[in-house]
């Protein structure tokens, strides 16, 4: 085994589907447009290829044309509402439970409300194995942002789950339900 | 003091919590099967590549 892949960089193209899809989906969050981004991300890096240097980090050259593609639609596209840092999202916040684990409905939900960029970040650090280093590199900024955009994505979602990381598990939650939670749990137990 | 310890860990049983759930949501896309569509592109992409190096190679 050597450290060089293999002299034409296209032929590993196939192998980086799965990861690819995975990482369209973290971003579009619906199956058939992040079939569309990939493909858009395969006919792009193929007519590309010579600016690919060998050597280098195939999945994160890959990963950087898919999410460049996505974010120059979503500029292209219909003008949404602009919410980056969720703010009108969460007012949806779905309260803990008990024991304050999370259900991984209750995970996906808060996880659909982030925005792109939130979810991007958290993909490629905490699910895609990519470190803090190639996450940079993939999306074109310093290290120390992607370290404070993780840092605030994971308390954005935290709170989505009304979950207050860790500092007041309640927080976020106002008075009235707080006190309807109160009685609630004294007729559970 | 123990209750700074409880606040930290409390905070890093929901930092695993996060992030099993985010490789979770990723795995489940990573292990499904290649639409055709996207094998498809790339033998078609491969074959065009083919018969475009055969084209150059006769003009010579």
């Amino acid at each position: 085994m050597t450290d060089q892949p293999a002299e034409d960089p296209r032929e590993m193209l196939v192998s980086y589907l799965p990861s690819l899809r995975a990482f369209a989906m973290s971003l579009t969050r619906n199956r058939s447009s992040a079939d569309d981004l990939v493909q858009d991300t395969i006919v792009k890096a193929w007519t590309n290829i010579e600016k690919f240097a060998i050597g280098t980090n195939l999945q994160a050259w890959l990963f950087t044309i898919l999410r460049n593609t996505y974010y120059s639609s979503l500029r292209k596209g219909r003008r949404e509402v602009a919410d980056p840092d969720g703010i009108h999202a969460q007012a949806l916040f779905v309260k803990p439970d008990h024991d304050a684990r999370l259900a991984f409905s209750d995970f996906q939900r808060a996880f659909d409300k982030l925005s792109p960029e939130h979810r991007e970040v958290l993909t490629l650090v905490g699910a895609s194995g990519f470190s803090c280093e190639e996450a940079a590199e993939t999306m074109g900024v310093a290290v120390g942002t992607v370290k404070s955009r993780a840092s605030r994505a994971r308390k954005r979602l935290s709170g989505l789950m009304g979950l207050a990381d860790g500092e007041d598990a309640f927080s976020g939650v106002d008075q009235a339900s707080l006190a309807v939670m109160g009685r609630s749990g004294m007729q559970a137990a | 003091m123990y209750s700074d310890m409880s606040a930290n860990n409390s905070r890093s049983k929901i930092r695993d919590q996060i992030d099993e759930n985010l490789k979770r949501i990723y795995d489940e896309t990573l292990n499904e099967q290649i639409p055709d569509r996207l094998n498809q592109l790339l033998q078609q992409l491969k074959q065009k590549a083919e018969g475009a190096d055969d084209d150059r190679g006769g003009a010579r």
